[in-house]
């Protein structure tokens, strides 16, 4: 069988950072186990040669804390190899009759991760009783070459076909990530139709291209 | 309209005996409505609010009003009068715990813009947004019903009935699940059209003869896109989500089901299902907003104990989607969201029908509290399966054998090569492969994988495999569809599906990566010889778009041929020689055409196999 890569440009130099991924991978099986000795009832689940697990259910770890979202970083902290997330921000704090869920997204260097977040239930004693992540280890995040406003006069000369300086427009700065591979970017938020349309622009930063248009209005 | 007799009603909900989750049930209202009572003709309907010379209402803990419990088409025209739930405001306006709802008038008072579009500048008004409905001098609203023209941009019925069943579908929500997050009074807004000055067509949208425009739909709006659009209009921002309805000829605030759906929208959020696609091992996987979509058509079935949603709104009585119409992965896997989300919507319609309502419900809200952005079907499944087994292990087989009826918890997306054409599949869509400029994935430069792979079964001793494919440049929200630039690549592999893996870069593994020749938009070859698995077997393929737009696949075909065709159609051979003419029934490479086109020795693999030193630690996350 023959295999290719189709994403030579994120591929890091031979050897450069290679190495770290069986021992992250090892480290967070590690810690996975350790959870598991405390409770048989424990199951992980992971993707395909992901470094980190998936899913983690039959959880019951005690955690302290003032606040939902506390706690939750408390057993991060407490486990630091399990998903090796050093940064987070809180998306949100759900809380329902028996449990709350807290998000957190992992941020590089401040800029949110576009999509990576783990959602940890705590039951109403504060045990953790699941954990669904969608983070992965960055070994890597090609720098951006645009600034914001560069990244906001391509997004609009790509939607409108010209530019607009005074067409209202929002524009975070976020990564995008791809495996254990990141890029720094966009996102430019602006609409042409009010109320029928909120288009958001992914602009590669490093590369300086459009990588996607979605209008987020839900129908 | 038709006029009858109707009970007042009111939900409320009761814990089980069993102490076990609470049900939810349909009460009859304590005081119904007297035997005589119907609405009164829309044509002599009384004035909405209270003679001046009166004093003020009573505010009334349960004011009667007319409603329909489904839609004008379930309801067969029928009136239903009910209580609705106490009102913030003692003048009666329609706000409570859980939303405030305005009535959009085709009125002067609306924001105004004044956007320039490259020189032409337009004058862009809003319909003027004013809580109208008030309670009548008894302090019911049993004055107000459904007007006699149902495309009135203006008409309080539709602001009855979005706080009736906004009302209803937060307390389902609350009482079932505990749920608060909702209990904001979240705006809602009814009759929304907007007026462009001079009138223009913007696309579909032509102007009615007064200026205005009609939008046939509704949409949940997250906060953060009203944000966007206030600063339009430099208005203030708003604190909290909202969802809106919109007038055209059809009120789409009477379709109660609509405003469940848009509900359930607005109760999963933005922080969850949100990511619009993800990677996976077969390619682009689009579960994941999907399953916003379904869940929010699941919930409101489920609310109204009927399967189908928007039989009024939609064509014909019979419904915009019917989620007893049970779909499957990979079969009717789509990029778009709503049809794609019949797959998770009409398994959890099945698993309803099986384990009942009370439980399913809690299992799929209890799941979706953990999800995340990009929660996969995969991985919904699982967390279900979880959740039946934490509340009952013998749920656990017929939810899982719900599950296999439609590949729900295990999908291998690869299905059969079918004679395609998008005016004749029950979804009229194309298939969609994105472009570098749609896909929304940083990464993906030498191509861009499709949702869904595709096989072949080849017969051992076949010759060749003809497949077809007509595409156009789907340009989705910028410009206008037009003829495909770039050729589409088909990746092969024999035996299994190609797969991805994602580590310090994107690992595809197959067997070769071919370019058929594009003319008018059709790409056509006879792949043959070490294309096809040796002794016969399954061939999956993949569509790769190198191209920046996204392509559309209106038509495509596959045939196996018991020997080489002679019409001329390229013939690939993927044993290093190019597309060739087919002429005498020669093998590709007998005919001495060099290679042109084809991707597996001069770019499938790139000459770099296993370039990426066997990366295996790639994830298949969700990106």
């Amino acid at each position: 069988m023959r295999t290719l890569v189709i994403v030579a440009a994120l591929a890091l130099p031979a050897g450069a950072a290679l190495a770290e991924t069986p021992v992250a991978r090892r480290a967070a099986e590690a810690s996975v186990a350790a959870l598991q000795q405390r409770s048989a009832a424990v199951r992980a689940a992971w993707q395909p040669g992901a470094v980190t697990p998936a899913r983690l259910t039959g959880l019951r770890v005690p955690t302290a804390g003032a606040t939902p979202e506390a706690r939750a970083r408390g057993f991060l902290r407490a486990h630091p190899d399990l998903l090796a997330l050093r940064e987070a921000v809180l998306v949100s704090t759900r809380k329902s009759r028996e449990r709350t869920v807290v998000r957190l997204q992992q941020t590089h260097a401040g800029r949110p991760v576009v999509d990576r977040v783990v959602a940890i239930t705590l039951d109403g004693e504060g045990a953790v009783r699941s954990v669904i992540n969608a983070t992965v280890p960055l070994q890597q995040v090609k720098p951006s070459a645009l600034d914001a406003a560069a990244a906001r006069a391509l997004a609009v000369r790509h939607v409108l076909g010209r530019d607009d300086a005074d067409l209202p427009t929002k524009v975070s700065p976020v990564v995008f990530a791809l495996g254990t591979q990141g890029v720094e970017g966009f996102e430019v938020e602006l609409s042409r139709v009010p109320f029928h349309e909120h288009l958001v622009v992914r602009v590669d930063g490093h590369a300086g291209e459009i990588i996607g248009v979605r209008d987020e209005v839900m129908h | 309209m038709k006029r009858a007799l109707l009970i007042g009603a009111a939900l409320v909900a009761s814990a089980c005996d069993d102490g076990g989750s609470p049900a939810l049930e349909l009460e009859v209202d304590a005081a119904p409505a007297p035997v005589d009572a119907a609405p009164p003709a829309p044509d002599a309907a009384a004035p909405d609010a209270a003679p001046e010379d009166a004093g003020p209402p009573p505010h009334l803990d349960a004011p009667l009003a007319w409603i329909y419990v489904d839609d004008p088409v379930t309801d067969e025209g029928e009136l239903t009068q009910v209580a609705l739930a106490r009102t913030d405001h003692a003048d009666g306006r329609l706000t409570n715990h859980a939303v405030e709802v305005f009535n959009c008038l085709n009125e002067e008072g609306g924001v105004v813009a004044t956007p320039d579009l490259g020189g032409l500048m337009l004058t862009v008004s809003l319909c003027h947004e004013v809580q109208v409905a008030r309670p009548d001098a008894d302090g019911n609203y049993l004055s107000i019903v459904p007007p006699a023209d149902e495309s009135d941009p203006n008409d309080s019925f539709a602001e009855v009935m979005m706080y009736h069943q906004v009302t209803r579908a937060r307390d389902y929500f609350f009482e079932r699940f505990g749920f608060t997050d909702l209990d904001i009074s979240l705006p809602a807004l009814v009759n929304v059209q907007l007026k462009v000055e001079p009138p223009l067509s913007l696309g579909p949208f032509r102007p009615n003869a007064d200026g205005w425009y009609p939008l046939a739909n509704a949409a949940f709006f997250p906060k953060e896109q009203w944000d966007l659009f206030a600063s339009q209009f430099g208005l203030p921002p708003r604190d909290s989500d909202s969802i809106i309805f919109f007038q055209d000829q059809k009120d789409f605030a009477y379709d109660a089901r609509v405003i469940f759906h848009e509900y359930t929208h607005a109760v999963i959020g933005f922080d969850r299902l949100s990511a619009q696609r993800v990677v996976d091992r077969y390619g682009l996987n689009p579960s994941t907003f999907s399953m916003h979509e379904g869940l929010a058509d699941y919930f409101a079935a489920t609310l109204a104990d009927d399967a189908v949603i928007g039989r009024y709104v939609g064509q014909g009585g019979s419904g915009i989607r019917d989620i007893s119409d049970r779909k499957k992965c990979p079969d009717d896997v789509v990029a778009e969201s709503h049809a794609n989300g019949q797959i998770i919507g009409s398994t959890l319609w099945a698993v309803r029908q099986r384990l009942g309502a009370e439980v399913t419900d809690q299992i799929v809200y209890r799941a979706l509290e953990q999800f995340t952005q990009t929660t996969t079907f995969e991985e919904a499944a699982a967390l279900m399966i979880a959740e039946a087994e934490a509340m009952d292990p013998g749920l656990v087989e017929p939810l899982r054998a719900v599950f296999a009826e439609s590949n729900f918890e295990i999908c291998e997306r690869s299905a059969p090569w079918v004679d395609f054409d998008v005016d004749r599949v029950w979804h009229r869509l194309p298939y969609t492969v994105e472009g570098s400029q749609s896909v929304g994935i940083a990464g993906f430069r030498e191509g861009v994988p499709a949702y869904k792979q595709f096989h072949v079964d080849v017969p051992a001793g076949a010759q060749a495999v003809r497949v077809t494919w007509q595409a156009i440049a789907g340009a989705s929200f910028i410009g206008q569809p037009g003829p495909l630039r770039a050729p589409l690549d088909l990746a092969l592999r024999h035996g299994q599906p190609i797969e991805f893996t994602y580590g310090n870069g994107v690992r595809m593994d197959l067997d070769h990566r071919v370019t058929p020749p594009l003319a008018e938009g059709v790409q056509t070859a006879v792949l043959a010889g070490d294309c096809l698995p040796a002794g016969g077997g399954r061939l999956h393929t993949l569509f790769l778009n190198t191209g920046a737009d996204p392509a559309q696949i209106v038509r495509m075909n596959a045939e196996v041929l018991e020997a080489l065709p002679l019409d001329g159609t390229p013939i690939i051979d993927c044993g290093g020689g190019g597309p060739t003419e087919g002429d005498a029934g020669l093998p590709a490479e007998d005919a001495g055409v060099p290679d042109a086109a084809t991707g597996d020795a001069g770019v499938g693999d790139g000459g770099a196999p296993e370039a990426d030193g066997g990366l295996d630690a790639g994830t298949a996350d969700a990106g």
